[in-house]
């Protein structure tokens, strides 16, 4: 029944109010980043407690989290992040990146609270 | 209540009691009255009743945040099965307690059994409180029309007269509608419910609706409307020890000055919160102040 729920949900998806153009291009850094730091869906989502289609939603601008889950997410892609700069030489230039990138990207190797 | 006190009352009246302090969000006063109710009818024999008062004061502790020791006994309840009234009251005990704990899984599984005791039950009113509790899980999971679906449901069964119930349920229609884009039935719906918790002196709550109203100004690019309603609803987590809600009144404050071009005021604000609520988290006011989060974060997640 649960399954049955959870499927239903979903097929509610395409109905749902197109989300503004902000939100897509926050959802689609958010995505460029997931993959830079080299995570699929799944990985993201197992390490934050989501479903990977809460992160797939999340990226298309129609899923929202908690301001704890936020930080969660930006400690996870941050420090990921910032352990592949430094493993790289040269250091990766991120001037292309759009401003959230960045911020994540100057994000510390602290982790949240669990 | 003194023996003697509690001799002279009877189940009902004490069970009232603590409904109507439930309503007006005196709930300390409301677990005396409960415990009452529970050691009355554990006095009578009466197992139904003891069920019912125990469930009354289960919710109420897990409203508190202090129900944890009651959840087996809750699951006891719900498997005995006798009534369908006790059933869908150990299971919405149980569903919000997940909810709470933001185990959606959990708390979809209760809420659907709630759903159905309730439906056995025929009673609207249940049938409302299930709809509304399905719709929060909804909401947290981000899915604002589904949601706002169960929110109206909610209204349709839900009967006028119980004001605050119906507040809480409008409150959260209105974030939806906010969501959603559709702001001018948000508003309504926002003050509606705000100016019936007042008039029913229920300022236990009146912080969602506050926060949701900050949230909705912001939105609409109204800065000292949506300071106004975050300040207030900064003060009402003060006055019931709301740490969520502080939270969430800090964050909003914060965007509102950011949006309003006060930098400093803004950085102050999203450091009070990294501080109180995210203390390994020292780059979140950068981050806040650098980002526009707003259509990320959900109040109600």
């Amino acid at each position: 029944l649960l399954l049955q729920h959870r499927i239903r949900r979903t097929a509610t998806l395409p109905n749902a109010t197109a989300p503004p153009q902000q939100v897509q291009l926050v959802g689609r850094q958010l995505r460029r980043l997931r993959q830079d730091c080299g995570l699929s869906r799944e990985e993201l989502a197992a390490r934050l407690g989501l479903q990977p289609a809460d992160v797939a939603r999340l990226e298309h601008g129609d899923h929202r989290l908690s301001l704890a889950l936020l930080c969660r997410l930006v400690a996870e892609l941050g420090a990921k992040a910032e352990s592949l700069r430094a493993a790289s030489a040269p250091p990766r230039a991120d001037d292309d990146d759009g401003p959230a990138v960045k911020v994540l990207r100057r994000a510390p190797h602290a982790r949240e609270r669990r | 209540m003194s023996d003697q006190e509690l001799a002279g009352a009877d189940f009902e009246s004490l069970t009232e009691r603590g409904r109507l302090a439930v309503e007006a969000g005196r709930l300390d006063e409301a677990a005396s009255w409960y415990d009452a109710a529970l050691v009355w009818a554990e006095r009578q024999g009466d197992g139904e009743a003891r069920d019912r008062a125990y469930c009354n004061r289960a919710t109420l502790a897990i409203e508190l945040g202090d129900g944890e020791a009651y959840l087996n006994e809750l699951r006891r309840i719900l498997m005995r099965g006798m009534k369908a009234a006790n059933g869908f009251r150990a299971a919405y005990a149980l569903a919000r307690s997940y909810e709470l704990k933001k185990d959606r899984g959990k708390a979809q599984f209760y809420a659907r059994i709630a759903r159905e005791h309730a439906e056995l039950a025929g009673s609207a009113q249940w049938r409302a409180w299930a709809r509304n509790l399905n719709g929060n899980l909804l909401l947290a999971g981000s899915f604002f029309a589904d949601a706002a679906r169960e929110y109206e449901e909610a209204l349709v069964l839900e009967p006028a007269a119980a004001g605050v119930w119906r507040a809480l349920i409008e409150e959260n229609l209105g974030y939806c509608r906010v969501v959603q884009g559709r702001r001018a039935d948000g508003f309504a719906l926002l003050y509606r419910a705000l100016r019936t918790l007042r008039r029913l002196g229920a300022r236990r709550y009146e912080i969602h609706p506050r926060l949701s109203l900050c949230y909705a100004h912001l939105e609409a690019a109204r800065y000292r409307d949506a300071e106004r309603n975050g300040r207030a609803a900064l003060t009402a987590a003060a006055v019931n020890d709301d740490r969520e809600g502080r939270k969430m009144a800090l964050y909003l404050l914060g965007e509102t000055a950011k949006l309003a071009g006060d930098p400093a005021r803004a950085r102050s604000w999203f450091r009070e919160l990294q501080v109180e609520h995210y203390p390994e988290s020292g780059y979140l006011p950068d981050l806040l102040l650098a980002i526009d989060v707003r259509q990320l974060v959900n109040l109600k997640a």
